[in-house]
């Protein structure tokens, strides 16, 4: 595991250092601490991370440019941060969670696991999708897509304009972000449920569904059972 | 609309007073006057031949006895129990005969230097009504002018119901006195304004003004219950020419400082000199002078509001429209109405500026009372806001965790910035040691959440006298240091206080030295900023500066105020 901290308040960056280490045990590959964005970001196109845990109020930076920069990375942001007044906004551009200060051990670490364990939190308040093209940030309405194709590390989102971006996180990593009106078709398939108009059951159970736009997507065996259900 | 009533009222006001002797329907005509030196009581009789008489005013050297004779028609007998007067208008002390009979005396002829003063300058008779037939008659006058012998005046009459002439004059001066008492309370009112509060010229003028205009309107309409003796009667109409000039002088004067007239001063020496010169070359035509000193005023007046006009001050349209009407009264208004009332008209249009001006001064109160609560809950905020509040006390959890006496401290670091936070919150302006201990408590708990080592240099010592400076201001210029300043390699970041004393402007001059972090957003005012400029602005109104910028060794600003000790 490979975690970066950015934070300006040493005393702090020093006490998530030291839980986190405490968490990961001999699991934790690397450590590292900045004290702005752009040096940790520096940091990162060196080495990959898994986890960034970012203060959101870095010495006079504006925390909604750093925030937009980090979640349209390949890994999972962690927000920590003194104003609690953030976490909608914080929510609402695909953290994985908000820690507001002062923490204590238990809470960062609730926060750790839901990174680990891969469970999806169902993030209701996600609204924006933040992809970096070509150097620069976009943003992509939640409700403007249909479904998502895991493209190896990378994920494809398919527009309803027909459009077609790509996002630097996995699609397990967005599966983890996502509201529940997400749903798993595939190991390579994410969907909106209200999208779907039909599922075809085919010879030799072969399972595909049918979007509203004539899309066909396919269903993956161990999923179908829990499709049906969501969608009764 | 305020504003507009008070025309109205002025308008109706003028009409109610536009009364003049001629309008009334005549009873009578005078045909010619006649002069002739000498003493003859045969000259009273009506039908003395005077062809030989003068028909042009006397020259007279001393107390020499002269007599005038003019010759009336009555157009109309009276009704047998009316009471018929005649008001006579002349210089001199005289006696007075209606068709050869002795009627009434003013004053004490041939004998004005051995008698008392009498002699006024308005009289009047009753005449016997059987002397009152269709035709003519002779009104005869025996007199000296012993104090204005050089003056040429001639005789005018006015004959009418004796209780008529006696009371109209008085009813003239109900009203316009009514006008010259409401500027009388104006201009106590204002002067006393002047006094206590609004410590600024152009009430002081208004003041001025009002009891000039007072002055000029009690001055004028005098004649009518003072008895005047004729040797004050141009003495009474010079105090009325200096009034006016005084009145030209000033509102023109009052109008340029409300619009901020530039080159004020000079233009209005100039001004005032030509005024003067207009006064001098026509002394002694009072009329006239009246007249040219107040077109004068007028037109200058209206200069400067059509230049403030053009400037875009919204009030000088309401005075532009004001001075019309103050024209068109005077153009349509008989000489002494047409005066007061424009006169009245301009004095309503520059107490109307001072009224917006009053309400002007209270929003801008208001908003500074406002501003004051704002900027002091600003600085408490300073402290409670989240990232202050919660970084520090995540800090203070870690230290309380891993070195509990460490803890201690940092609760006591943080208790002594509280404390004196509370000392200081309610003021406008704080002692400078104050506010250096506040920063240095500030460096202490940032201390133990950055874990850099801050050193605090002042120069203080170098002074003995204590400066006031408005509170959290160097405090917040320490809290920008912070955020803009990176520490040194050995983990340090200086700060340095300079206070230097010139000419009487306390300059302070505020470094943090450290290696200076990417300047995100260049040339906009931070929080920081825009709180000390505000508490500036508060304390010392225009009178500062204040600049905030990188410098080689870190980070420099510089404030530059008023000393207050």
């Amino acid at each position: 595991m490979k975690v970066l901290i950015i934070e300006d308040e040493s005393r702090i960056a020093k006490r998530l250092e030291r839980m986190i280490r405490a968490f990961f045990l001999n699991t934790l590959q690397t450590i590292m601490h900045a004290e702005s964005l752009d040096d940790g970001l520096n940091m990162v196109q060196e080495e990959g991370i898994d986890i960034l845990l970012l203060d959101l109020n870095l010495n006079g930076e504006n925390g909604f440019k750093v925030l937009e920069k980090s979640v349209a990375k390949s890994f999972h942001t962690i927000i920590v941060s003194a104003n609690k007044k953030e976490a909608l906004t914080a929510f609402s551009y695909g953290v994985l969670d908000f820690v507001a200060k002062p923490f204590d051990k238990k809470r960062l670490e609730q926060a750790l696991n839901r990174a680990v364990k891969k469970e999806e939190v169902a993030n209701e308040g996600l609204q924006l999708l933040v992809i970096k093209k070509k150097g620069n940030i976009k943003l992509v309405k939640i409700e403007e897509v249909l479904y998502m194709q895991g493209a190896g590390v990378y994920t494809e989102l398919c527009l309803r304009n027909g459009q077609k971006e790509l996002h630097d996180k996995s699609l397990e990593k967005l599966a983890q972000l996502l509201p529940k009106t997400f749903i798993r078709l595939h190991k390579s398939y994410l969907v909106k449920i209200s999208e779907i108009n039909e599922v075809k059951v085919n010879s030799g159970s072969k399972y595909e569904a049918v979007l509203n736009d004539q899309t066909i997507l396919p269903i993956g065996r161990t999923r179908y059972k829990h499709l049906k259900e969501r969608m009764h | 609309m305020k504003k507009f009533f008070l025309n109205i009222f002025l308008l109706s006001l003028t009409s109610c007073l536009n009364y003049d002797i001629d309008d009334i329907e005549p009873m009578f005509k005078a045909i010619e006057t006649k002069y002739m030196k000498g003493d003859n009581i045969k000259w009273a009789e009506k039908s003395y031949k005077d062809n030989d008489w003068s028909k042009k005013e006397l020259t007279l050297s001393g107390e020499e006895i002269f007599w005038i004779r003019k010759r009336v028609h009555i157009n109309k007998k009276p009704k047998s129990l009316q009471t018929i007067g005649i008001e006579i208008q002349a210089f001199g002390a005289y006696e007075v005969y209606w068709d050869g009979q002795f009627i009434g005396t003013n004053g004490y002829p041939g004998l004005e230097s051995k008698m008392p003063k009498k002699g006024t300058v308005i009289a009047t008779f009753t005449i016997p009504n059987n002397l009152l037939d269709n035709g003519e008659h002779i009104l005869a006058m025996r007199a000296s002018q012993r104090f204005e012998p050089k003056a040429e005046r001639g005789v005018y009459v006015v004959i009418n119901n004796f209780e008529k002439l006696v009371k109209q004059p008085l009813l003239n001066i109900v009203f316009v006195h009514i006008l010259a008492g409401a500027f009388l309370a104006g201009a106590i009112y204002y002067f006393l304004l002047y006094l206590t509060d609004i410590k600024k010229y152009p009430t002081l003028i208004f003041s001025v003004v009002s009891i000039l205009f007072f002055s000029l309107v009690i001055i004028e309409y005098l004649k009518f219950y003072v008895p005047i003796h004729y040797s004050n009667f141009y003495l009474r109409l010079q105090i009325i020419g200096f009034l006016i000039f005084l009145i030209a002088c000033l509102v023109p004067y009052f109008f340029s400082l409300q619009f901020s007239f530039k080159r004020n001063k000079k233009i209005m020496i100039g001004y005032a000199a030509l005024l003067f010169a207009f006064f001098l070359y026509n002394f002694h035509h009072y009329d006239e002078t009246a007249l040219i000193l107040g077109q004068t005023m007028w037109i200058s007046s209206s200069a400067i509001i059509i230049y403030a006009i053009y400037k875009g001050h919204r009030a000088a349209k309401v005075i532009l429209l004001g001075l019309v009407l103050s024209f068109v009264v005077y153009k349509t208004a008989i000489y002494d109405i047409s005066l007061f009332a424009s006169f009245g008209i301009i004095l309503l249009c520059m107490f109307y500026i001072l009224t917006i001006q009053l309400k002007q001064q209270k929003i801008a109160f208001e908003k500074s009372v406002a501003e004051s609560i704002r900027l002091k809950y600003e600085l408490l905020k300073k402290k409670i806001q989240p990232h202050f509040l919660m970084n520090t006390l995540t800090s203070l959890i870690d230290w309380v965790e891993e070195s509990p006496k460490k803890g201690v401290q940092f609760i006591e670091a943080l208790a002594e910035e509280f404390d004196l936070l509370i000392q200081v919150e309610n003021y406008a302006l704080i002692p400078l040691e104050q506010e250096i201990e506040l920063c240095k408590s500030h460096i202490k708990i940032m201390g133990y959440r950055k874990e850099v080592s801050y050193l605090w240099e002042d120069n203080m010592s170098e002074f003995h006298e204590g400066f006031k400076i408005p509170p959290g201001v160097i405090h917040t210029l320490l809290e920008n240091g912070i955020t803009h300043c990176k520490s040194t390699d050995k983990n340090i970041l200086r700060f340095k206080l300079f206070i230097a004393l010139k000419r009487n402007k306390l300059t302070i001059e505020f470094f943090t030295i450290g290696t200076v972090r990417q300047v995100k957003n260049n040339g906009i005012d931070g929080t920081g900023n825009k709180y000390v400029k505000s508490r500036l602005r508060e304390s010392y109104l225009d009178d500062w500066s204040f600049v905030s910028e990188v410098h080689p060794n870190g980070w420099k600003n510089k404030i530059v105020i008023p000393a207050k000790q």
